[in-house]
């Protein structure tokens, strides 16, 4: 869990806005950071069409084929890149576990759209890709109740209850799971893959 | 009834059969790592050009690894180092250039290289400054990288990476206490002890998510007492008296006895790093100082037997600003500002009066000073054009400027009058170069790498380092390269500027030291499992050394004033040899037992010839030619401890001195062995703590440096050398206590 922001004196916080632009002028903030993905994409694509087998709901939620919502920011270049990053992997994999993929890439625009689209298309995986930080808990609200598996190139997303996340620990591969997430969407790992995770309660 | 419980038997079978698939191909993927150094971008290192092996955090703590050099030594591939206790040597695929001070491979922290613009230096051992409890993984990647990072990549380019702030959250506190035995001999033990302290914290800064991790610490070392000679010298030319070590008493012209407080060190260290946004910031402050108990080629040539103020020290501080952006879908900018300060001291006490200058009957004080700052910008664009990243190249511009600067004196003992000192002097310049790197995966079991680098320096003029790389995948988990590289060191101020009048000419330039390499190799992945076998050929031309000049050209020296009326016997650093060398990597490693068991092999062998220009050629000194090491841990869990076994192997190999210090018979290092067993784990009953019990131990007594002053003998006589001693054992014990919000 992030800490509160402090309470400031009005002339402190028009100083910390100024120097807060200033350092929008430079990037810092929210725009593609590359150390959010610290797995490149190709690689997670490959893990998750491992993982999905360990999932006991993954073939009873997935009719004949596995419906992927890439979920991008309007208006964000690290985003829209890294959903083209995701598009040709998936199209590369082309099946996740024994299921062939179809994919489809939309904005987010607030949490009653996003739930309501995943009901009408049925989706079975909703990919997260960065800088989705502030309207995360929305995000989470709209998937929560959903069957459905809710994935993020950004690690540190999975603490912030999305399922299932890649990180990389000392040079190598680590899955992340929010098991009480996973709960809430129907999602049931098995637990020889647990094993192989680093779990959030 | 029959049938249908037939059928279920078969269902049964075969999603048995399909899990046990899915579980090999998920633990594959899961133990491959991702590495960023061979190419700068991060991928997996079965896709990346070239040979490379990476140590992980859980590999250092598991093995109880307290420093880059018994890292390289116990887990990595292809990497050696050897010690003559001072400061180690590295080489790599059977090739080690003797004191060239690390000079051949570029060390990286965090991306940002250390090595030094004096001499090229490099340290691998204590002297890196960055505490290993604050390293994430290390990877190292075999054979020339100067098409990405310019001079020193030609052994190999090695990048310690640091945690990040989640990876070591809350505060740390580290105690070690150690003691070192010599030979098992009574007196002989040594000991040293750490401290260390270090933080990991995740905070918004300005509204941004931001983290900073950092760690300091201190370590000082005394002993083991090593027991050197007796070695015969006679009179000193000067005096006609029997030569002195010691200013306490008259001289014996026996060099020897025993080391009691000549061996020691002392590395206080400081990293941090702190990551907010797009921007990346990091900070390494260290120090290494540390004294020779012996006379040897290379450091302390001359100089007073068991003198505590006979010493060296290393003083680095770095600052590395680095910002991420991405401008659009296809672009995405890295930019970089550095800035690196940089100063060497080396202090030699000598009684003898024929090791000083004219006059300096009662001896001389030779202190040695280095150094440099530098600072630069790096700017980096990457365009993906395919959106893809099937279809990438990297341009990139690197410019700096350097300041360097040295004196070296030779004082009167007593007096402390100046002599006529060696040259001092100062070299303000730039090095500036640019790179491209165009990677392409027509087909997927096809990856193509091709690059190069142009670096443009006034101590060499242009040069370029092409790379050229093809990855293929024909088979499930099975990877075959291929590769083609050059690298280069341009030479280095020290190699360009320094001069003594009595027995050093400077030259008037030297050219770039040029390797060129072919490399092919075959990688399997299975279960979680990794084998890989490789082969290599590089042709080193153009290495710089300190080669003798003739009668004439001294003659000529002196005329013009470089040397000093009567010089009989002075040296040149020229261009003036060459390695051929040619051989194969293997290696094996793994982990059953979901990782509870872990354990590895590596092994390399090469044929490796050295000749120096009009003489024949033979084999690389100091580093052999087959040597490897092996690893097995195993976490015992619920409580209890990981125990863990390393061993290292050299074969036989031939001293520094073994072509050219006149002894009989030629010196040779024994084959080596060494072992590191481990014990470690939490504390029961107090979680918060956890030990590490860690023993050395060494079959071999003898090192691959001929030391004292008979290291070199130009008598008729047959003279046998005296190698330098390896440390017999070692045990550390250390408690760290970890609070984590």
């Amino acid at each position: 869990m992030t800490p509160p922001a402090p309470k400031l004196g009005i002339r402190r916080r028009a100083l910390l806005s100024a120097a807060a632009s200033a350092l929008a002028v430079l990037g810092v903030e929210q725009r593609a950071r590359a150390a959010d993905i610290p797995v490149p994409v190709g690689l997670q694509i490959d893990l998750l069409a491992k993982v999905v087998v360990y999932d006991r709901n993954f073939a009873t939620r997935v009719r004949d084929r596995v419906e992927v919502l890439i979920l991008t920011r309007g208006g964000d270049a690290g985003s829209a890149r890294t959903a083209r990053h995701l598009e040709a992997a998936l199209e590369r994999v082309g099946r996740l576990g024994p299921f062939p993929v179809d994919y489809i890439t939309t904005d987010f625009k607030d949490s009653a759209s996003l739930s309501k689209r995943c009901r009408e298309r049925s989706i079975d995986v909703v990919y997260l890709t960065p800088q989705f930080d502030a309207e995360l808990t929305q995000i989470v609200g709209a998937l929560t109740g959903l069957d459905l598996l809710s994935v993020s190139v950004n690690p540190s997303h999975v603490p912030e209850h999305v399922v299932l996340g890649f990180d990389l620990v000392s040079g190598k591969p680590k899955l992340l799971v929010h098991l009480g997430q996973a709960r809430l969407q129907n999602v049931a790992f098995r637990s020889d893959l647990l094993k192989l995770a680093r779990v959030y309660p | 009834m029959r049938f249908f419980g037939a059928g279920l038997a078969v269902a049964s079978v075969l999603s048995l059969s399909i899990s046990a698939q899915a579980q090999s191909d998920l633990e594959s993927l899961l133990s491959e790592p991702v590495i960023s150094t061979a190419s700068k971008s991060a991928e997996r290192s079965s896709q990346a050009p070239g040979t490379s092996s990476v140590v992980t955090a859980e590999e250092i703590k598991r093995h109880g690894l307290r420093s880059l050099n018994e890292v390289i030594n116990y887990a990595a591939l292809g990497m050696i180092t050897t010690d003559p206790l001072h400061s180690v040597e590295i080489g790599a695929r059977g090739v080690l250039v003797n004191g060239d001070y690390g000079n051949h491979v570029l060390l990286l922290i965090d991306g940002h290289s250390v090595n030094e613009p004096w001499n090229g230096t490099a340290y691998f051992e204590r002297g890196v400054g960055v505490p290993l409890e604050i390293v994430d993984h290390i990877e190292f990647v075999l054979g020339p990288g100067s098409v990405l990072y310019g001079t020193q990549a030609m052994l190999g380019v090695i990048n310690i990476v640091t945690k990040r702030a989640r990876d070591y959250s809350g505060v740390r506190l580290i105690a070690e206490g150690e003691l070192a035995s010599a030979a098992f001999s009574r007196g002989d033990l040594g000991g040293g002890y750490r401290a260390s302290a270090g933080a990991g914290y995740e905070f918004h800064l300005l509204g941004v998510p931001a983290s900073l991790t950092l760690q300091a610490e201190y370590h000082r070392q005394d002993g083991p007492v090593f027991s050197f000679g007796p070695q015969v010298v006679g009179d000193d030319s000067v005096t006609g008296l029997p030569k002195t070590w010691t200013p306490d008493g008259p001289g014996t012209g026996v060099w020897g006895g025993h080391a009691t407080r000549s061996y020691y060190a002392e590395a206080p260290a400081a990293y941090a790093r702190l990551v907010a946004g797009n921007v990346r910031v990091s900070a390494r402050a260290s120090s290494y100082k540390r004294a020779s108990p012996y006379l040897d080629a290379l450091s302390f040539s001359t100089g007073d037997f068991n003198e505590p103020r006979n010493f060296e020290t290393d003083r680095f501080a770095s600052l590395d600003v680095q910002h991420d952006v991405a401008l659009s879908a296809v672009t995405s900018l890295n930019s970089r500002l550095y800035g690196d300060l940089y100063d060497y001291q080396w202090h030699n006490r000598s009684t003898a009066a024929e090791d000083c200058l004219a006059g300096q009957t009662s001896g001389c004080e030779r202190t040695l000073h280095g150094a440099s700052q530098w600072g630069g910008t790096e700017i980096q664009a990457r365009f993906d054009w395919l959106k893809t990243g099937y279809l990438t190249t990297l341009v990139g511009a690197d410019a700096k400027l350097r300041r360097v600067s040295s004196d070296f004196d030779i004082a009167d003992r007593v007096g402390g009058s100046t002599g006529e000192a060696a040259r001092s002097y100062t070299r303000v310049d730039y090095a500036a170069a640019a790179y491209l790197q165009q990677a392409a995966r027509p087909f997927e079991w096809l990856a193509l790498n091709a690059g190069v680098r142009a670096d443009r320096d006034p101590r060499f003029g242009t040069h370029f380092s092409p790379r050229i790389a093809a990855s293929t995948y024909p088979w499930r988990e099975g990877t075959v390269k291929f590769m083609y590289a050059e690298a280069f060191k341009g030479p280095e101020a020290y190699q360009l500027e320094y001069a003594d009048p009595g027995i050093q000419v400077a030259p008037r330039s030297l050219k770039p030291e040029t390797e060129r390499s072919l490399e092919a190799s075959v990688e399997q992945r299975f279960r979680g499992q990794r084998l890989l076998f490789g082969v290599f050929r590089a042709w080193w031309d153009d290495l710089i050394l300190s080669y003798a000049l003739s009668e004439s050209e001294i003659a000529d020296a002196v005329a013009r004033g470089q040397l000093l009326d009567g010089t009989t016997e002075a040296y040149q650093n020229q261009n003036a040899s060459r390695i051929d060398n040619y051989g194969f990597v293997a290696a094996f490693d793994g982990s059953l037992l979901t990782r509870r068991l872990q354990y590895g092999l590596n092994l390399t062998s090469a044929y490796s010839r050295y000749r120096v220009r009009g003489d024949v050629s033979h084999p690389l000194t100091v580093t052999p030619q087959f040597f490897g090491n092996a690893r097995v841990s195993y976490d015992l869990s619920g409580g209890l401890p990981t125990l863990a076994l390393a061993a290292q192997f050299l074969d036989r190999r031939p001293a520094d001195r073994a072509f050219d210090g006149g002894h009989t018979p030629a010196p040779f290092a024994p084959r080596h062995l060494q072992l590191r067993a481990a014990i470690s784990g939490k504390m029961p009953a107090f979680e918060a703590v956890s030990y590490r019990f860690i023993v050395d131990y060494s079959f071999t007594d003898k090192g691959p440096y001929a030391i004292g002053p008979t290291a070199w003998v130009s008598s008729s006589e047959a003279v046998r050398a005296e190698l330098s001693p390896v440390e017999r054992l070692r045990a550390i014990l250390g408690l760290e206590y970890a609070f984590e919000p």
